[in-house]
């Protein structure tokens, strides 16, 4: 829409739109930036606190609010297991996915648009259908966490470290994403590598994946940023757990700010919170801040064509 | 010859592979996502505590006659949906004019670009904890300040409206960076050649915008509505943080995990997600008809 010339309407929009969006914008930030300067107060003045708090004054022991997440009980493990299990499934997730997009892009076999549509069933599925049905599969599942053969007796999976890593192996979303840019790189590169005899898991790794390098970009991100942030998960399956160490950060952090909360009826330690949580949002928007490009890409690449 | 046989040797060898790999994964994915809703399905005709098998005890359609009849369920059907629905109209008609705003020739379009879509890479659990420490009756940030200029607090998270209100508040401010991306992807799609026609047969901006832009964002349109009536659904965290166990802003979501953990009532919890799975499976299909993604 480059024109050069500005049209009249524009000469009124172009302030407009900047007001409006710097405030917006401003809206957009303000839990993050109140959250920031909430943390520097002291207990008493966040008895005078103000829309946009002001510390009294600036010394090194105000920001030790902003390091309270990680003083939390159990917060280094639990971020160990959440790095664990992000590594596991960028793994399996990426090698299945890039598998899948591969078969159904590249292989051409009788069902194959039912075995397709049989794993995009799931696709869809928000999590308030999931939820129950998962729990209790994983809660009677036999011969486990000491149930017995007909998953009577124990609690199954649940509360048990298997359970972070066993459901999820893979999406069909990913299986889409991948078969949709195997689609948009077209061409025959995969062919003369068969004919030279490449296995068909050489030719997908070596010749196809260095081509996929946006899409599992892409897949990688949405992993990152989902096992950060990941609550209900933990909260559901190992609220009840013998691992309280490994619990996710995700669900930790809320163990963290309660133990800032201190008791009922005691008054909580407010700037401790806010830097809790402020410590705590911050890994997934340094992310996204590094790799903004691969974020636009994954939310755009599954929507409708333009 | 030789290598006509040759290639469909190849591609014997192809759908073997093909079939050796997704074998394993389709034995996995039928156990861990379909399986246990197939169960969900038998689990909705019955009464069941979740521990002993033999304690099943069949009731029939009883749940799904309960599900309507019981006030606070369908109360929270109804909440789900007007919260929802308010959530999904504020974020489009909020992000349609945001992106607008943004295709003007504008400096700085990525920065804000950024800061607007920020919010939605952050755990809304957390937020939504900002937000209670935030209104808190007791002594949450608002009211501190309220006493503080001598005016009286007011009981934010006990007033149902209030209560609905910031719920809605924090699904609108972290769902409009994403709609707003879209959007963008959207307009930027539009055909140049259409807006110079336009140019050309002199039309305004304000005919620009209904006659050109609209109808081709109608597709990216029907995308964003349907995927986010698949979020709407499922909203839980700013409910179960916020208004904690306060039925005026109870959702399904919330239901259902009441009902399985806190009531031990697997049967009605399976019959409201069998509902709801109802409901997705409509809009799912839906989806695939306005969607790239074809089979």
């Amino acid at each position: 829409m480059k024109r050069g010339i500005k049209s009249k309407a524009d000469k009124i929009l172009v302030p407009l739109a900047y007001l409006i969006l710097a405030l917006g914008g401003f809206v957009m930030l303000y839990p993050f930036i109140f959250s920031f300067m909430g943390s520097l107060l002291t207990k008493a003045e966040y008895l005078k606190i103000s829309v946009l708090p002001v510390p009294g004054g600036l010394s090194v022991s105000r920001f030790a609010n902003l390091l309270k997440f990680f003083q939390g009980k159990n917060v280094w493990t639990s971020i160990g297991m959440t790095l664990l299990r992000t590594l596991f499934y960028a793994f399996v997730n990426i090698f299945f996915g890039v598998l899948g997009g591969y078969i159904f892009a590249k292989i051409h076999f009788r069902g194959r648009k039912a075995v397709f549509f049989y794993f995009l069933m799931s696709m869809m599925m928000p999590g308030v259908v999931t939820l129950l049905p998962s729990y209790i599969m994983f809660v009677r599942w036999p011969l486990f966490g000491g149930n017995d053969i007909f998953g009577q007796g124990g609690s199954g999976m649940i509360g048990h470290w298997f359970i972070l890593l066993f459901p999820g192996w893979f999406g069909a979303y990913h299986f889409f994403l991948v078969r949709q840019s195997i689609f948009d790189i077209g061409g025959e590169i995969g062919e003369s590598a068969e004919i030279d005899g490449a296995g068909n898991l050489r030719t997908v790794f070596t010749i196809y994946f260095p081509l996929l390098r946006p899409v599992v970009a892409v897949m990688l991100i949405g992993l990152i940023i989902g096992h950060w942030n990941d609550y209900l998960f933990p909260m559901t399956f190992m609220r009840a757990t013998d691992y309280p160490q490994i619990i996710p950060i995700g669900y930790t952090v809320f163990n963290i700010i309660a133990a800032a909360k201190g008791p009922t009826n005691s008054i909580p330690d407010y700037p401790a919170i806010f830097g809790i949580c402020f410590t705590a949002m911050l890994p997934p928007i340094i992310v996204f801040l590094c790799l903004q490009k691969q974020f636009i890409t994954g939310l755009t690449m599954g929507s409708v064509k333009g | 010859m030789a290598s006509a046989v040759k290639i469909r040797s190849l591609n014997r060898h192809k759908v073997r592979f093909a079939w050796g790999w997704l074998i394993p994964m389709l034995i996995y994915y039928t156990i861990i996502a379909v399986l246990p809703i197939a169960f969900a399905v038998i689990l909705s005709f019955t009464k069941w505590n979740g521990v002993r098998f033999d304690q099943i005890k069949w009731v029939g359609f009883a749940n799904y006659a309960n599900m309507f009849k019981d006030k606070e369920l369908s109360g929270m059907f109804a909440n789900t949906f007007l919260m929802g629905g308010l959530i999904m109209f504020f974020t489009v008609i909020l992000s349609f004019f945001v992106a607008l705003l943004m295709m003007l020739p504008i400096k700085l379009k990525g920065f804000f670009r950024t800061v607007w879509y920020i919010p939605c890479v952050v755990s809304t659990a957390v937020v939504s904890e900002l937000v209670f420490t935030f209104i808190n009756p007791s002594d949450g940030v608002i009211n501190t300040i309220l006493v503080g200029m001598g005016k009286a607090p007011v009981m934010w998270t006990l007033r149902p409206g209030w209560l609905k209100f910031w719920i809605i508040f924090i699904s609108v401010w972290k769902g409009m960076g994403g709609t707003i991306i879209l959007f963008l992807a959207g307009m930027s799609a539009v055909p140049q050649e259409l807006y110079e026609a336009g140019y050309v047969d002199g039309v305004n901006k304000w005919q620009k915008l209904i006659h050109i832009t609209l109808p081709c964002l109608r597709q990216m349109l029907a995308f964003i509505i349907i995927t986010s009536s698949m979020g709407v659904l499922s909203i839980f965290e700013p409910v179960q943080l916020i208004a904690r166990d306060q039925p005026s802003a109870m959702v399904i979501m919330y239901g259902i995990y009441n009902e399985a953990f806190v009531n031990f009532n697997v049967g009605m919890g399976s019959a409201m997600s069998v509902f709801v799975l109802a409901l997705v499976i409509a809009v799912t299909l839906l989806n695939f008809k306005v969607t790239r993604i074809r089979i």
